[in-house]
């Protein structure tokens, strides 16, 4: 071959090569970004489903798009961008639930996820045991994800509601047939696995307790030495000693002097599913005169709930437009941290009345009130939480009083009581609702 | 023969052209996230440090700084003269320099330690945010306690907002980075906006 010829033909394995570089590249991108998305059979009563079904896997776990189980299941979605809640609605009952919350709440019962629904791509995906333990519970039917077969069954229960909108029972279901209902082992096994480890009615039987700073971290100082990380921790392990004694389960952050960081203590209390969170601080200020004991929520500033809501409708309009993609991304962090701030907040405020109540009963010194405050220590905790600052360490009378043992049971009765007495309000009225 | 040797020769020569769009490829991503977070930088660090201005006559403004009330419930606000700059940045560290000398009226408190020290200044014009930049002197000799915290946080953001129109939210930097919290309990990860609440009698 003449050597020109030669060349020529490497030159055009380079471009070669550089093209398939280029497309491998271009494709891994938009598997970065897009994730695996992958069709996957349905079948209906044993009919397959004509549409393409999508299940995506976003690290190591199967997720479906809302809008595609929407459309295959005849379902009714609400979904309200300001408060990031979507409402699931049948004949049978609802199923509501925030966006990067685990928890659900169908037909007035609360559930956890293991994985929370998403955002992804612009739309809403929920995972697969969403689609097989949840929705059943408002559907005339079961659902199936064979995992290996990459397979997803529905099968009705007696009348058929779904798929061909024709009155005929009894398809052919296979080795999966549901419709005698008592015969299926697994599934009344698993309805008695859902009632006892996923299922939680309106109950209040974890508390997690954490005592502030710790370690290389003292808190407030006394002007006599007196150090808030040592004052929190024997209050918070009297508190924990008196719950358990009524029957409460407690997880403490920290039980003796060593260091946790910010956000482990919330992350605690989440990992357990806790049903309430109390952080226990002891205050100080440059102002010698200050005293007294004051109750904090978490919210997005000291004051203007007002300014956070027009900030949230900002943002939304801004989504609408659809601006720079990061933009979206950092207004859509911002509604979540919003919602993260916000969903408990009822509940907060309620809880934080009766701590300063019985404080105020028990112990001496200025009700200072419950007070709203961008706490880091509070931040995107999954259940109402509060942050109680006990005494001034920085004032010296108070200083004296909460080195005493029995000031420190007094403040601990008073914590423990509100706790009791805010579990008799909320099941009371988890009660009524029910 | 012949066939193979050449063969062999083009793949030699294939191994090396592999790896080269690979590099002009990498090459070029890193010119270009280079180049931005160059222009990130120095977009946002408008005025840092600029000779001294000397004012041939010295003009001063009014500002309103807040400090705590004696209960260290509230913030109040307190009349100062500041000397009158071109430098918006300037002014701005001369007020906060004015917050942690603290306050004249024995009623109120100060919300800053007195050994606080800022390491720089900067503004975002862009954005309306202003950034500063503490020395960790200001969590060192803090108060230590939630109320003290916020006190610390809002007299900052309300005296640089209530007295400057082209701020509209304040950053607290410890160290030239971005922190967690002043002493353990309030959130700084995000800019904070002026408290109208916090303000005794509003």
């Amino acid at each position: 071959m003449a050597p020109g010829c030669n060349s020529r033909r490497l030159h055009q394995i380079k471009m070669k090569k550089l093209a398939i570089v280029l497309f491998l590249l271009l494709i891994s991108s938009i598997w970065l970004s897009t994730a695996q998305a992958e069709t996957v059979t349905v079948l209906i009563d044993g009919k397959k489903h004509t549409d393409n079904f999508f299940i995506y896997n976003l690290e190591g776990k199967d997720y479906v798009s809302l809008a595609d189980t929407r459309d295959l299941l005849n379902l009714s979605v609400s979904w309200n961008a300001v408060a990031q809640r979507v409402v699931i609605e049948s004949q049978k009952g609802k199923i509501s639930f925030l966006v990067n919350n685990p928890r659900v709440v169908v037909k007035e019962k609360i559930r956890y996820l293991n994985y929370p629904a998403r955002l992804f791509n612009g739309g809403i995906i929920v995972p697969m045991e969403f689609l097989t333990e949840i929705m059943p519970e408002i559907l005339d039917c079961r659902i199936d994800w064979d995992l290996a077969g990459r397979c997803l069954q529905v099968t009705s229960k007696g009348k058929v509601i779904i798929g061909d909108k024709e009155d005929n029972p009894a398809v052919k279901l296979s080795s999966r047939d549901f419709k005698k209902g008592a015969s299926d082992k697994t599934g009344s096994y698993l309805r008695k696995k859902r009632k006892s480890s996923t299922s939680k009615s309106y109950r209040i039987d974890l508390v997690v307790i954490d005592p502030g700073h710790g370690g290389r971290d003292p808190g407030a100082i006394g002007r006599k030495g007196l150090k808030e990380k040592d004052v929190v921790l024997d209050i918070a392990n009297r508190l924990s000693k008196k719950l358990k004694q009524k029957g409460i389960k407690v997880i403490l952050t920290r039980s003796r002097d060593e260091f946790i960081p910010l956000d482990e203590r919330t992350a605690i209390a989440n990992r357990n599913r806790a049903d309430l969170f109390l952080s226990i601080h002891a205050n100080a200020a440059f102002t010698r005169r200050a005293n007294g004991f004051e109750t904090y929520y978490v919210s997005e500033a000291v004051d203007d709930h007002a300014r956070a809501v027009a900030a949230i409708e900002n943002s939304v309009l801004e989504l609408e437009r659809k601006g720079v993609r990061k933009k979206m991304d950092d207004t859509l962090h911002a509604i979540l941290w919003d919602l993260a701030y916000t969903e408990f907040r009822v509940e907060s405020i309620e809880w934080g009345e009766i701590v300063q109540q019985e404080l105020n009963r028990k112990i001496r010194g200025e009700n200072r009130g419950v007070k709203p405050g961008p706490f880091y220590v509070l931040k995107g905790a999954q259940m109402p939480s509060l942050l109680v600052e006990v005494g001034f360490i920085s004032n010296v009378v108070e200083e004296n009083r909460l080195r005493k043992s029995s000031y420190r049971e007094k403040i601990t009765e008073a914590l423990a009581d509100s706790i009791l007495r805010y579990k008799r309000l909320y099941e009371k009225k988890a009660g009524f609702t029910r | 023969m012949a066939r193979r040797k050449k063969r062999k020769k083009a793949r030699r020569t294939r191994k090396t052209n592999v790896l080269r769009p690979f590099l002009i490829i990498l090459f070029g991503f890193i010119l270009i996230a280079g180049s931005y977070w160059i222009y990130k930088r120095f977009s946002q660090r408008e005025v840092v440090s600029l000779p001294k201005v000397k004012a041939s006559r010295e003009m001063t403004r009014e500002v309103n700084l807040y400090f705590a009330d004696g209960d260290a419930q509230k913030l109040v606000g307190e009349k100062r003269e500041i000397l009158e700059s071109p430098n918006l940045v300037k002014e701005i560290r001369e007020l906060l320099d004015e917050l942690i000398r603290g306050p004249r009226n024995k009623n109120l408190a100060r919300t800053i330690p007195p050994q606080a020290r800022i390491r720089s200044l900067y503004l975002d014009y862009n954005e309306a945010v202003a950034y500063v930049d503490f020395t960790d002197n200001i969590t060192k000799y803090s108060s230590g306690g939630s109320t003290g915290e916020i006190l610390s946080i809002y007299s900052v953001a309300n005296s640089i907002i209530g007295n400057f129109a082209e701020v509209k939210e304040v950053k607290i930097l410890i160290n030239g980075e971005e922190a967690q919290t002043l002493s353990g309990h309030i959130d700084l990860t995000r800019a904070v906006g002026f408290s109208e609440g916090i303000i005794k009698g509003r």
